[in-house]
């Protein structure tokens, strides 16, 4: 996954600063996709593809802000720039704290505008990146048994295993045994990436 | 009046007495009227002879007297309610003239030289007096019987008249005495006056009975008449006439004048002759501007005002009224005058201040709704110059990576010339906006220009929610009109539509703009939903600087007000349950003009 993949979306209601932008980012490389309403893009938007949104602030019908409430609401993590021609600071704040990735005044210099996509869209790369190892790891921690998973989350811990036997109420030969399975099914070499895979998964999975 | 009254009573009794006669009398009733100036038993004593004559001689008919002084004779005359009259020369020549009477004879006195010069005026004075001439009568006190005594006034003022003297004027008194006339001569006897008129050969019947003594009283300037058997002072005039009257008719005088000249001389000596000529006293009337000759300014003014003092009074009092009420009209005219006059310049100074103050308030409106424009402008203005900026970085960015291929370069740059006309147009349309003067009336489609408003007006206030009403049906909407103006009106009430909206919370509530076609021309309006405005807001909103915005100026709807006015349309607010429907109408455009 690399930047060529990325798409940025444009959307303005006008329709020549629509074209102007589409064809600057265009000119820098990027893929674009330019579009009038927010309408239009959360209807094309399909949520895997990285990249960013320019968004203009100021729209008849359904405004920037509306918009960026809209993709919260769906858990839409896509990096969004806003763009306001009035320099509103209340609402850049807002829009900031609303989790904007940045909030830039029209006319902004082609180089901010690009610097802020670029960022943007490694960000966005790095999230789908993240979202990929994430799905990883939970995929192979499904693979424990529960002994197992058991031991996995003590050794994560930093338990040894003299105590880990203890609290399980087992052997210590059986705690070695259980970690050599775990490590084996985890394609893992040591209790340190025991440790690094079951934090990446977060929760640990409902037992059972 | 009095004598009114009297001549009326008197009528009345003839005619009760006439009447009552009538009935036993088959004879007909001929009333001859005697000029009664000694009295009436006098009068009908003097004359009796000559009706027992006529009643004996003329049959068939009834003579009667009727004695009449001066004024009931001259009424009985002119209302014909009498068929003779028997007066002296003097008063018959007045008739003859005024009342159409015609003499039938005329008396034959004894002492008379003829019929034609019997009478005369004496002056009679003192025997000692120094007076000689009539000319020594100047400021004297003479006496007179009237002013209307034809033989005892008028024929001696004649001579007064001719020898310088004028009556009224020149004597120190003219005393009328009235009759018997013998109290003339004595009052003049016993020092009471310097002189006295009588009628002639009175003097010498005074003498003749005792009630003078020779040598008293003298005749004043006697006049030589060979003949004449006494003095007199002026010439001689015609006896008494005896006169039918205009309505007598002919038949009757023949017979009448026929009677009297027949008659047999009376004891006394009178009889009648045949009429004299009365055109001697045609001098005398003009000497003295009697009768045709009347000169009422001069003689008769003193008593003319006399009598009608009443009248004249009231007249002179009415005339003083209208004088003054005249004065006054005068004075308030003038006044009003003033007053109008200090109005219309102080109009005109306002008129003048008022157009000075429009031509401000006309720019500052510009400028004020400029103010209020200003995001628009800011944003029409911005978002070409971005999208150049845009456009160019590209370019310049695709040169730099290399890559050439000409089709994307060619629409960068058709792009960039485009959005450069683009805001050109803008500022075009912000220039004729701003500029001050004469708006540019032209032929537009009123539609398309309300139309580019109201998108001007989203591009504004994105929030807005305007819907149109109506529009689809209209077709060619043309009217004479400054478009730019129009637009800036259009815009002015959609502004007030979402201020008023926005303060109550409701900006994004529908505001309806329609078009309709209404009386020879179209209607523009737009409807919100701001809430009421009391009758007292309505009233006041085309005020200038009147406002219900905390932030506004109140100029937009006075200006608006002011440029639909000048284009002879009208622009009326209306109160509606949600809000107001704002709304002008232009006249549509003549065909070809």
């Amino acid at each position: 996954m690399n930047e060529q993949d990325a798409l940025i979306y444009i959307v303005d209601d006008d329709a020549a600063m629509r074209r102007s932008l589409a064809y600057l980012l265009d000119s820098a490389g990027w893929r674009t996709q330019a579009l009038a309403s927010g309408r239009e893009f959360l209807d094309s938007y399909d949520g895997h593809v990285p990249g960013c949104l320019v968004l203009d602030v100021m729209m008849p019908l359904m405004g920037g802000m509306e918009i960026q409430l809209s993709l919260g609401e769906r858990a839409i993590g896509l990096p969004i720039i806003f763009l306001s021609a009035h320099g509103d600071l209340p609402m850049a704040v807002q829009a900031m704290k609303r989790g904007a990735f940045d909030f830039l005044e029209k006319p902004c210099k082609d180089h901010v505008l690009l610097d802020a996509v670029g960022r943007a869209v490694r960000q966005s790369i790095k999230q789908c990146l993240d979202r990929q190892q994430l799905a990883a790891a939970r995929e192979r921690l499904k693979l424990l048994t529960s002994r197992e998973r058991e031991v996995a989350e003590c050794l994560a811990a930093g338990e040894n295993n003299k105590t880990i036997a203890r609290r399980l109420d087992i052997s210590d030969k059986t705690v070695q045994v259980h970690r050599q399975h775990a490590m084996e099914k985890l394609g893992v070499h040591s209790t340190a990436e025991i440790a690094r895979l079951i934090l990446l998964a977060g929760e640990p999975p409902p037992s059972g | 009046m009095l004598n009114l009254q009297k001549s009326i009573f008197m009528l009345a009794w003839l005619v009760a007495l006439v009447g009552g006669a009538w009935a036993t009398d088959p004879r007909q009733l001929v009333r001859v009227a005697v000029l009664a100036d000694k009295g009436a038993a006098a009068a009908e004593q003097e004359w009796a002879y000559v009706l027992d004559w006529l009643n004996r001689d003329v049959p068939g008919y009834r003579f009667v007297i009727v004695a009449l002084d001066h004024p009931e004779l001259r009424q009985a005359v002119h209302e014909g309610s009498v068929d003779f009259l028997i007066t002296n020369a003097g008063n018959y020549g007045e008739f003859e003239y005024s009342e159409g009477v015609s003499r039938i004879a005329t008396l034959d006195s004894p002492l008379a030289l003829s019929p034609s010069h019997a009478v005369g005026s004496a002056i009679v004075v003192r025997a000692e007096s120094g007076l000689n001439a009539l000319a020594d009568l100047k400021g004297r006190h003479l006496l007179a019987a009237s002013h209307e005594a034809f033989c005892c006034y008028q024929i001696a003022a004649r001579e007064l008249v001719l020898a310088g003297v004028d009556p009224h004027k020149d004597l120190g008194r003219l005393e009328y005495t009235g009759f018997p006339i013998q109290s003339i001569a004595l009052a003049v006897r016993d020092g009471k006056a310097d002189a006295g008129i009588v009628k002639t050969c009175l003097f010498e019947q005074m003498i003749a009975s005792g009630a003078l003594q020779p040598g008293e009283l003298r005749v004043l300037a006697p006049q030589d008449i060979p003949g004449f058997p006494c003095e007199t002072t002026s010439r001689l005039y015609p006896d008494w006439a005896f006169a039918a009257l205009k309505g007598t008719p002919g038949d009757l005088s023949r017979r009448v004048a026929v009677a009297l000249l027949e008659m047999p001389k009376s004891p006394d000596g009178h009889g009648w002759a045949i009429p004299a000529h009365y055109a001697v006293l045609d001098g005398l009337f003009r000497d003295l501007k009697l009768g045709r000759y009347a000169n009422p300014q001069r003689e008769t003014l003193q008593e003319f005002m006399h009598r009608h003092r009443y009248p004249l009074l009231a007249m002179a009092l009415l005339l003083f009224f209208w004088l003054i009420h005249t004065i006054r009209v005068d004075y308030l005219v003038m006044r009003r005058t003033r007053e109008l006059q200090r109005m219309h310049t102080e109009k005109e100074h306002m008129a003048e201040t008022m157009r000075e103050r429009q031509q401000a308030l006309d720019h500052a409106g510009r400028l004020a709704v400029l103010g209020g424009m200003a995001s628009a402008i800011a944003h029409e203005l911005k978002q070409p110059l971005a999208a150049i900026e845009n456009f160019a970085r590209g370019i310049d960015r695709r040169i730099e990576a290399g890559r050439l291929d000409p089709e994307p370069l060619r629409d960068g740059c058709n792009e960039i010339a485009l959005q450069s006309q683009r805001a050109d147009a803008t500022i075009e349309r912000i220039r004729n906006f701003a500029r001050k003067g004469g708006s540019t009336m032209q032929s537009v489609n009123l539609l398309a220009y309300v139309r580019e408003a109201v998108e001007l007006f989203e591009v504004a206030h994105p929030e807005a929610n305007i819907q149109w009403l109506g529009m689809a049906r209209q077709g060619e909407t043309r009217v004479r009109a400054d478009p730019i103006q129009i637009q800036q009106v259009t815009f002015n009430l959609l502004k007030n539509a979402i201020d008023a909206q926005g303060a109550q919370g409701r900006a994004k509530a529908p505001i309806t703009v329609c078009l309709e076609r209404e009386a020879q021309g179209y209607r523009v309006g737009v409807r919100d939903q701001g809430g009421n405005l009391t009758e007292e807001q309505v009233a006041h909103l085309f005020e200038p600087f009147f406002t219900t915005k905390s932030d506004g100026l109140g100029l937009g709807l006075a200006l608006s007000k002011w440029i639909i006015d000048a284009h002879g349309g009208m622009l009326t607010l209306t109160r509606e349950a949600a809000g107001v429907c704002a709304s002008f109408w232009l006249p549509e455009e003549a065909a070809h003009e």
